[in-house]
């Protein structure tokens, strides 16, 4: 009986030794942890923001151009009769870009305005017809070309 | 002696020096092995804590500059797309004739750079490491918005206090010295900025050869 007990104990010691050498460990980890987080955080939210910034970035340059194509330089689209149309098209896009959130927003609302602004923009270049040539292609990495270097 | 210790058959004393020796083993052993495990735990613990914070930081800076850059890239891609209907239709406007042929080569290649510039090579590690080096320097100065105190503390009222303490002890132009240091440094040094600002001007100037004024509206 007395045998048992003093088992049990050491198992207990044992325990709490392993938990103390956890904790130690642990206290350091969160430490560098904390400092990783940030770092690794920023690094994927700077991609993420770029990413998803330069498609809206590139319709409003697309409206910016084409604005001052047919507004400043009185350029006719090929039917005259709806000039105005793609002119008003146009701005309330750009409108649309100016409501774009500059900081990360984990909200329904952004989805929905950035499905908005992606059919406004679809709108506008199949009014002027370039629907198909002037679609946004996402930047992709010429891997390829670097690695003959 | 030591060949009296590493013996099987050592006596009474013996046993107890071993014993020693071994649970010395046994308690580096333990450490070692149970504080990498807590190590590990605690690393992702550690960042829970923040990577949310820096994804949201992150995501404000690669905001503002994919913003420019995508725009940038859609100025030049419009009026490739729009010489490119005038070539094919073969339209001449008094006001708007077509580039000389290097001038739109220019257009061109330049369109191309912009569509290929991903988020890896804006945002390069130099840049990183600048970015990481500044925050640190904003903690240890003016405690910014980058309090390293706030992992400490839960409540706003005390985020307010922790942050404050430092900056009362400045007087205020000593505050003011510091924004302009920053402000004057800054764009010198983001890299990502710098080379936004390099392409920015090779666009405009390209388009004012086009007979576009982009500073006018």
């Amino acid at each position: 009986m007395e045998q048992q007990l003093k088992t049990e104990l050491d198992l207990d010691d044992l325990v709490n030794l392993e938990s103390m050498f956890i904790e130690i460990g642990k206290e350091d980890g969160v430490k560098d942890g904390v400092k990783s987080g940030k770092l690794e955080g920023f690094i994927l939210g700077c991609e993420k923001g770029y990413e998803i910034s330069q498609e809206i970035g590139f319709y409003n340059g697309v409206a910016e151009m084409w604005l001052k194509i047919i507004v400043d330089k009185g350029w006719n689209t090929p039917k005259k009769s709806i000039n105005e149309r793609i002119v008003k098209q146009f701005i309330s896009l750009r409108e649309m870009i100016s409501l774009f959130p500059r900081e990360n927003q984990q909200n329904i609302e952004f989805v929905e305005l950035l499905d908005k602004i992606r059919s406004k923009y679809k709108v506008c270049t199949s009014l002027l017809g370039v629907v198909n040539s002037q679609k946004f292609k996402k930047a992709t990495t010429s891997t390829e070309e670097n690695d003959t270097y | 002696m030591i060949s009296e210790n590493d013996d099987v058959w050592a006596s009474v004393e013996d046993t107890s020096e071993y014993d020693r020796i071994m649970s010395l083993k046994e308690w580096d052993h333990m450490n070692r092995n149970f504080g990498n495990i807590g190590y590990r735990e605690g690393i992702i613990e550690g960042k829970d804590v923040t990577i949310q914070e820096g994804f949201n930081n992150g995501y404000v800076e690669g905001v503002n500059i994919g913003m420019e850059f995508g725009r940038l890239r859609g100025l030049l891609n419009t009026l490739l797309e729009f010489y490119n209907s005038l070539i094919n239709e073969n339209n001449n406007d008094d006001e708007l004739k077509l580039p000389n042929q290097t001038s739109f080569n220019k257009l061109k290649s330049l369109e191309d750079e912009l569509a290929n510039l991903t988020a890896d090579k804006v945002f390069t590690r130099d840049y990183f490491k600048f970015n990481q080096q500044e925050n640190l320097k904003k903690q240890n100065n003016a405690c910014k918005n980058d309090c390293s105190c706030l992992l400490d503390t839960n409540t706003e009222k005390e985020k307010d206090n922790c942050c404050n303490k430092n900056i009362v002890n400045e007087s205020n132009n000593e505050k003011i010295q510091k924004f302009n240091l920053e402000k004057t440094i800054e764009p010198n040094e983001n890299l990502a900025e710098k080379l936004l600002i390099e392409y920015k001007e090779k666009v405009y100037q390209l388009l004012d050869e086009l007979g576009f004024d982009m500073n006018s509206t």
